[in-house]
């Protein structure tokens, strides 16, 4: 893998791990109180 | 970290990496609360109330307003973060966060588009207001793109030959384009010779063409040098050598 090629992978791997994080947060934010 | 964009640019150290993809990753959760609030809203029929002395007709859905909030000034934050760290880091770094507004306004427009052709209830009609907001969206994501790619094809056509040796790696199609317009362009009038046409010959570049051999040498020899990989002097003798090379 060439360098710039590995950076935008690790740039990709952390937009991934952002939108995981915000579909966690959202799911934590509108679950109807228990 | 490896996580080089410039020739010999030392490694920014680890912790501004960390920060830069931290910004990244808020960025881009950001743009998801965002996502899923506005869906969350649309899904009651696109607008909704909370707070405030009145009574309201449509309540917002659980939560919602929370994660819009929270998707506008996080993403902010983390693009505010991204962007300074990645400055520190290299053009790459930087370059890559304006993926996030196509990313934005590209996701945005789906949800228009998705709930402008399926509207909630049982209206079995289009709802045309949405599906105009789609497609201003989706200009908006798009468009810059295709500018790009059309000024980066442009670049394509403009012959390189003659072009300022650059030390560092080979320019990108965009800095390319940079380079070709920041020439003199050549005046026009009626002594305008046809193979004048490229602003880079007209800035004079090609007229005694080097040989690129001896320039490709020279920029090594002086990468090396830069590096510690030859001293002073070994430098020193090592470019006379090369200019004094046969068949120059």
């Amino acid at each position: 893998v060439s360098r710039g090629r590995g950076f935008l992978l690790v740039v990709a791997a952390a937009a991934i791990a952002g939108i995981a994080a915000g579909a966690w947060v959202f799911g934590l934010l509108t679950a109807p109180a228990a | 970290v490896g996580l080089q964009s410039q020739g010999t640019r030392p490694s920014p150290p680890f912790t501004t990496v960390a920060l830069y993809l931290l910004g990244v990753a808020l960025v881009a959760a950001g743009i998801t609360l965002l996502f899923l609030g506005m869906r969350a809203v649309m899904d009651i029929g696109g607008y909704c109330a909370e707070g405030g002395p009145y009574v309201i007709a449509t309540p917002c859905p659980e939560g919602a307003p929370v994660a819009t909030l929270l998707g506008i000034f996080g993403g902010l934050a983390g693009f505010f973060l991204a962007f300074w760290k990645g400055a520190e880091i290299g053009e790459r770094a930087t370059g890559v966060l304006f993926l996030a507004w196509p990313a934005l306004f590209g996701a945005l427009g789906f949800n228009f588009f998705q709930y402008g052709f399926d509207p909630p209830g049982d209206d079995p009609g289009w709802a045309w207001g949405w599906i105009v907001c789609g497609v201003v969206f989706w200009a908006m994501a798009f468009g810059p793109i295709l500018l790009w790619w059309w000024s980066a094809a442009t670049a394509r056509r403009i012959p390189r030959r003659g072009a300022i040796p650059s030390p560092g790696p080979a320019p990108t199609r965009l800095e390319a384009t940079w380079v070709a317009r920041s020439a003199p362009r050549p005046r026009p009038g009626p002594a305008a010779d046809p193979s004048a046409a490229f602003p880079l010959e007209m800035a004079g570049l090609d007229a005694a063409p080097p040989a690129p051999d001896l320039v490709d040498d020279l920029e090594r020899l002086a990468t090396l040098h830069r590096e510690g990989a030859l001293t002073d002097d070994e430098y020193a003798r090592a470019k006379v050598q090369l200019l004094e090379r046969p068949g120059r």
